[in-house]
């Protein structure tokens, strides 16, 4: 599933549970039970309150549009519901456009931007790009490629006549590769070894581990066991990520959602179904003080949402909404600790 | 003065029409996509959820009070330079017609979209849509008129033409 189609389903899951509160609420039969539910659903996301209060304005200006339209209640009477399947099984019935390209553009204008602080590099046989804490860099490569560094990562970019190669020495980049079939475009992130010829991925060199995400095309990933050894290499397609991690001595294949894998580069934390303590620990990249998580079963806990990653206020706010959750502010760390009885 | 005294007598014999009216209604220029994370934070704050009686009014008072508020701020950063606090809030009632003139034009643009989007739709969602938002019908006097077993048939019918013309009009959103 590409990620257009990932984040299609997603919006429209979105869409449909909005639109189904909006009919259940203009019901005159609405129970006390389904007023908390929907305040429940308002409260977890604030994708939900988007989705409901768009689709409030639009059925609010509906009586302007509609006011010569003639009905044809015949067709609405015998007339059969013909996409209520595209409904529940999120299909898209019109394929728009998607983001990628607005996506695109701000990737280029941020490139923009950092080829003025970053020009002097160019002319250096290789430079070294180091971002920190809290910050994030575009960096357009002399070939066309583009690459975009993460909060507290650092690349050394090494391009020969026969090569590109990249170092990713630690955290993560997003790598846009212009084709050029002569030179490989190699990343090196500790013995995982990537080639590409023309496509868009993502490394994330994390402590124990690194993840290699394909958003477009296919790249060849390659990884040197600690003796030395070499696994043949991997080939991965779109919306596929491998991860080889220190502990394991074999790596395996996932799909995965590449618009989360991405968020980043759109300063956001996206995450589905993912254990509480990984998030906090995403978020520690982005903000001066910590997220943290003292208790296991707490760490453990399945969330979903997205938001701001260099905003910390309506996670936080989140994370109190849960159940038994307290958090506590101190100037070094945010604690979120579960309440004792 | 007979005028004001009227207006009066009209007023409290409506108010409660009136407010709810206008409960049930977003004001001009909230703009869903900006609203929604102060909306969510809002929303997280309140202790006690089981008070609110209206949740749907609710939230539409929440939205219309930040979309307030932030005029209010947004016209005040814009005359800082010229005017003082004191007459920032004299001149508001004209800072609020200025708005409201550009989320007017907005306004404009968005309908012309909705009618597109609304050409787009099979003549079954249109003429459910007309029953419901136009003539104002409940699910059980759509399902009556349609000749339909239950008013839930109606209401699953009318959500699915809604979400359909969420989407055409999102699509012709897209530049």
């Amino acid at each position: 599933m590409s990620a257009n189609n990932t984040d299609d389903a997603l919006r429209r899951a979105t869409l449909r549970h909005a639109t189904q509160w909006q009919m259940r609420n203009a019901s005159d039969d609405l129970t006390a039970q389904e007023k908390a539910e929907f305040l429940a659903w308002l409260k977890s996301s604030p994708t939900n309150i988007k989705e409901y209060l768009t689709n409030l304005q639009m059925t609010q200006m509906l009586p302007r549009v509609l006011q010569d339209v003639q009905p044809d209640y015949q067709a609405a009477q015998t007339g059969h519901d013909e996409a209520s399947n595209l409904v529940s099984l999120g299909l898209a019935a019109t394929s728009r456009p998607r983001p990628r390209v607005l996506f695109r553009f701000a990737l280029a204008a941020m490139v923009l931007l950092a080829a003025i602080g970053l020009s002097a590099y160019w002319h250096r046989g290789f430079s070294d790009i180091i971002v920190p804490h809290g910050d994030q860099r575009t960096v357009r490569l002399n070939d066309g490629s583009v690459v975009h560094v993460n909060s507290q990562s650092r690349i050394r970019i090494r391009f020969t006549r026969k090569e590109r190669l990249i170092e990713l020495t630690s955290g993560q980049g997003l790598f846009s590769v212009a084709k050029d079939p002569e030179r490989p475009f190699r990343v090196l992130a500790g013995n995982v070894d990537i080639v590409a010829v023309g496509t868009q991925f993502d490394v994330y060199r994390k402590p124990g581990s690194t993840e290699v995400t394909v958003v477009e095309g296919r790249v060849s990933v390659a990884s040197s066991g600690a003796a030395g050894s070499s696994q043949a290499p991997a080939l991965l397609g779109a919306g596929e990520r491998i991860k080889f991690s220190q502990s394991e001595s074999t790596s395996r294949s996932e799909a995965v959602d590449v618009r989360e894998a991405t968020a980043w580069t759109r300063r956001e934390i996206s995450f589905r179904d993912r254990p509480l303590g990984e998030v906090a620990d995403e978020y520690a990249r982005y903000l001066d003080v910590p997220i943290r998580i003292e208790d296991e079963s707490l760490r453990n806990t399945p969330v979903t949402g997205m938001f701001d990653a260099y905003e910390p206020e309506p996670f936080i706010a989140f994370l109190r909404n849960f159940e038994g959750v307290q958090v506590e502010r101190t100037p070094d760390a945010i604690y979120v600790r579960s309440r004792k009885r | 003065m007979a005028d004001r005294k009227r207006l009066q007598e009209l007023f409290t014999a409506h108010a409660g029409q009136v407010i709810g009216f206008l409960r049930r209604r977003l004001g001009p220029g909230v703009d869903a996509q900006d609203i929604s994370q102060d909306v969510f934070l809002r929303l997280l704050r309140i202790e006690d959820l089981s008070a609110i009686r209206d949740p749907q009014g609710f939230l539409i008072t929440v939205a219309n009070n930040l979309r307030r508020e932030r005029m209010y701020l947004d016209g005040i950063a814009r005359r800082r330079v010229r005017v003082s606090l004191e007459q920032a809030i004299e001149s508001e009632p004209e800072l609020e017609v200025e708005l409201t003139a550009e989320a007017s034009l907005d306004m404009q643009k968005q309908l012309t979209r909705l009618k597109s989007a609304v050409r787009g739709l099979s003549e079954r969602d249109r003429t459910l849509l007309v029953m419901r938002y136009r003539d104002d019908l409940s699910y059980r006097e759509i399902a009556r008129r349609l000749g339909w077993a239950s008013k839930s048939a109606a209401e699953k019918a009318l959500a699915n033409a809604v979400m359909r013309c969420r989407e055409q009009f999102d699509h012709a959103r897209k530049p």
